[in-house]
């Protein structure tokens, strides 16, 4: 396996990521993958990060997510 | 004739946003609330529309991810479905984002609730170059399905035809249609069907593959429902299997159940999206995605936002001509409002000159005028809510949800605070009982309930007229910079008065910031929620589309306050009016008034007599309203207070009109001007104060600003703060911490103010 697990809060704009698993509570579980953002979808990072608030795209989706949250999203990405 | 054709039930359901009420309104003609901005429904609405000689009722329910147990309204959408048993379900979906909405379609389909599919926004995929094959999604789903635009009326009629045909079938689906769990579910869910298959009572009324696939998410509402339609404890035999089962899949396989199904369904949705969706190859970024990056940027995002506050605020009560809300309501008060205090004032005739009628006075004085001086908002609500109708129809409130959140969070509230909180009037000019009321959105209950507490301190449109007239005792008129842009029919320009109007209106904003960081730290338990919102697709709102909705919304506003400020009139009438003039006073009255009519008499040729007579009556009925006011019981509370008040400067008569404006805020100036004995316009207010009170400081003045500007919430606020949290304890805690607030702040004014500066 040469991916990595990284928090979604250490991606920048512009990158993109699989959504290897969400660790939040049940209800933000819930409520992220009902909006499409579930495990093994991909997501790009449209604006925010460093630390801030970010604008994800997945797919058609626009989803905006607190600090904290983007914190609890596991992604994997490519090895660069 | 028997009445065969008794009423049937559709179901609206669907993901937020997604255009149900949109849907609704095109099924029914009615006039639903609809927004650019999820979870504006959350509660079920009900209408009714013709097919043949059938009666179709529609319930709009609220929009919903998924079907859980976990949040409000996915109880109230998935309860309606299982007890009300609608005929027909029309589940809208986005057709711009189809896979992700059949996530909802798939879970009601596992309930087996009779189906139409509504590809609704046809008209946003198709602009995007999506094209859907319809058939093939028909065949896919097994369910009928219609292309709608909801906006433009387009497939309403086919949505129609097609919820009359599966009305005509009445006949559950068979339940071939399934999703493929996978290899570790599938076996789990044989399992728990073949023993419910035992119990007639529950697989009857409920499907048992939703039942077993909701065991295994381990939902509360499934596992009540086994455990009620079964019996001798063979319930509890099927959940300790369930249990048992999930922990399997938790210790040996690390797959939890939900994620699993989760998944499944996803893929699910996938395949059908890649079988009848053809989309360009992918665009890149789309018009929102360039919007966003603008709107969005660290640096721009506040500019831009600040920007739009500043210009909602110029429009939404300045004066300028055709544009401004203060401006409509000016205009539009002595064409429809006054005539009608006029006319009930015409339905009266007094034989005496200087005393109304007890019964006149209640009429017209208690509840015409209370009603006729909240008509007087109405022009003024209807741009502000047509403002919040266009920031909401384009998709930028809930940007500025998002641009808000880290701050308000800060302060213990959410980024959704934002909508009520306008609405409850940070920007001058709100009403907090649409804040209140629109609360209803937050998922974050202690977020929520400090949101509804600070509510309060918002500056809602009452508290206008007493802001523009002290203001217009302190400040001079003029432009900044004697600048005003000229647009041909109208001026626009920056004035001192909007200045400092603003500056109240900030003012009262970081206190209430500051109030809410201290009530989530100490006063309110739990846990704030995190922040995830969806970012709607930034439309072009229609000038139907907003119209309607600010009607609607200025509809809703007077159903609810208008009843409300009738018995508060009528209240405060009653403090204002009783115990009355003295028997004594009165008789000097008498005597004064008789000696004036023999003076007329007397003066029979001179030409100016009558003139001077219609002004010593006039003088004379001015004192003796003063007077009653004065010796009243709210007079007599206003003068005993006066010690106290005298700290922050307020001197009994400004404490009988708090107390009279405690009810309604609207009355405030009202009962200001009976008191300094003026006839209705501002002006003469402004002036009269201005000779009576030559006394009063900037102090004076800034201290009365501020406890106003703090001042507690209307009984009508206070009815919904304790109807909206179900608790009367808060509903009076928000209506006294405001008090002793605004008073230390007005205190603390007027004592240091001229220490400090002078
Ligand atoms: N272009 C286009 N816009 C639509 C269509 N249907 C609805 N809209 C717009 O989509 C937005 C959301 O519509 P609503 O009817 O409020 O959606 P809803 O599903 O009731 O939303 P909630 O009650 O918040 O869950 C509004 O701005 C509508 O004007 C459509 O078919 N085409
Ligand atoms: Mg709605």
């Amino acid at each position: 396996m040469n991916e990595h697990a990284i928090s979604l809060l250490a991606l920048r704009s512009g990158d993109k990521g699989v959504v290897i698993a969400l660790q939040g509570g049940h209800s933000f579980q819930e409520r992220a993958t009902s909006m499409g953002l579930f495990v093994g979808c991909e997501v790009v990072v449209l604006g925010g990060g460093n630390g801030s608030r970010m604008l994800l795209a997945v797919g058609d989706t626009r989803i905006a997510l607190g600090h904290g949250m983007a914190d609890k999203v596991l992604v994997a990405v490519d090895p660069v | 004739m028997t009445h065969s054709h008794a009423n049937v039930l559709v179901a609206l359901t669907g993901q937020p946003n997604c255009g149900k009420s949109s849907i609704f309104n095109l099924l029914t003609g009615s006039r639903q609330h609809v927004a650019n901005f999820p979870g504006v429904t959350v509660e079920k609405k009900q209408g009714v529309y013709r097919d043949g000689d059938r009666k179709i009722e529609v319930v709009d329910l609220p929009g919903t991810y998924s079907l859980t147990s976990y949040t409000q309204e996915e109880r109230v959408a998935r309860d309606f479905l299982l007890l009300e048993k609608p005929e027909v379900v029309a589940c809208i979906v986005d057709a711009s984002n189809l896979e992700r909405h059949l996530y909802l379609a798939f879970q009601l389909r596992e309930m087996r609730v009779p189906m139409v599919l509504c590809l609704n926004m046809i008209d946003v995929a198709e602009r995007r170059g999506i094209a859907i094959d319809i058939a093939a999604l028909s065949r896919e789903l097994g369910m009928p399905v219609v292309a709608t635009n909801a906006r433009s009326g387009r497939g309403g009629k086919e949505l129609r035809e097609v919820i009359g045909t599966a009305l005509g079938k009445h006949q559950h689906d068979p339940g071939v249609w399934r999703i493929d769990y996978g290899e570790l579910l599938e076996p789990v869910l044989e399992v728990l069907t073949g023993k419910m298959a035992a119990h007639p009572r529950l697989v009857e009324d409920f499907p048992p593959r939703w039942l077993a696939v909701k065991l295994l998410e381990n939902d509360g509402e499934a596992r009540r429902i086994v455990l009620h339609h079964t019996h001798d404890g063979s319930g509890e035999d099927i959940l300790d299997c369930a249990d048992e089962q999930r922990q399997t899949l938790l210790d040996e396989h690390k797959s939890p159940p939900e994620k699993v199904i989760a998944t499944s369904r996803y893929r699910a949705a996938a395949r059908i999206a890649t079988a009848c969706v053809k989309r360009p190859a992918q665009a890149g970024r789309t018009l929102t995605d360039r919007i966003d990056a603008v709107v969005l940027h660290r640096f721009w995002a506040p500019v831009i936002l600040a920007a739009v506050l500043f210009t909602f605020y110029q429009i939404a009560i300045g004066e300028t001509p055709y544009i401004g809300g203060t401006w409509w309501a000016d205009t539009l008060y002595p064409l429809l409002f006054h005539p009608i205090k006029l006319a009930a004032a015409n339905l009266f005739t007094s034989p005496d000159p200087l005393r109304t009628g007890l019964l006149q006075s209640l009429v017209v004085d208690g509840l015409v005028g209370g009603i006729v001086s909240i008509l007087y908002y109405v022009p003024l609500f209807f741009v502000i809510f047509t403002l919040l109708a266009i920031l909401e129809d384009t998709g930028y409130m809930a940007r500025v949800a998002f641009i808000l959140d880290r701050a308000l969070r800060w302060f213990g509230l959410h980024g959704q605070s934002t909508l009520p909180l306008i609405l409850g009037g940070v920007v001058v000019g709100g009403c907090c009982v649409p804040g209140v009321l629109a609360t209803r959105a937050m998922k974050d209950e202690k977020a929520r309930l400090v949101t509804i507490l600070i509510m309060p301190l918002m500056n809602c449109l009452a508290k206008l007229p007493f802001y523009a007239l002290l203001v217009g005792l302190m400040i001079g008129e003029g432009n900044v910079g004697g600048f005003a842009l000229n647009l041909g029919f109208t001026q626009v320009g920056l004035t001192y008065r909007g200045l400092a109007l603003l500056g109240v209106s900030t003012f009262s904003f970081i206190i209430a910031l500051l109030v809410a960081k201290v009530f989530s730290a100490t006063l309110v338990k739990g846990e704030n929620v995190p922040f995830v919102m969806e970012l709607p697709t930034y439309h072009l709102p229609t000038v139907r589309g907003v119209l309607r909705r600010s009607s609607e919304q200025v509809w809703l506003f007077l159903k609810k306050i208008i009843t409300v400020v009738a018995v508060v009139q009528i209240g405060v009438w009653f403090f204002v009016t009783f115990p009355g003039v003295s028997p004594a006073r009165e008789a000097h009255y008498d005597r004064l008034l008789a000696e004036a009519k023999t003076e007329l008499a007397a003066a029979r040729d001179d030409e100016t007599a009558p003139e001077l007579y219609e002004k010593k009556i006039g003088e004379l009925r001015r004192e003796h309203n003063r007077e009653r006011i004065v010796t009243s019981y709210a007079g007599q509370l206003g003068q005993a207070l006066e010690p106290v008040s005298k700290l922050a400067g307020f001197e009994w008569r400004m404490n009988i009109a708090i107390i009279a404006s405690f009810a309604a805020k609207e009355s405030l100036v009202g009962t200001l001007g009976t008191i300094y004995s003026v006839e209705e316009e501002d002006d003469a207010l402004a002036a009269s104060i201005a000779r009576a009170e030559h006394g009063w400081t900037v102090w004076h003045k800034l201290a009365m600003l501020v406890f106003i500007a703090l001042f507690p919430p209307c009984l009508a606020t206070i009815i919904v703060i304790g109807t909206e949290t179900r608790s009367w304890r808060w509903a009076l805690f928000a209506t006294f911490y405001p008090i002793v607030l605004g008073f230390l702040f007005a205190v603390t004014i007027f004592q240091l103010g001229p220490v400090l500066f002078g």
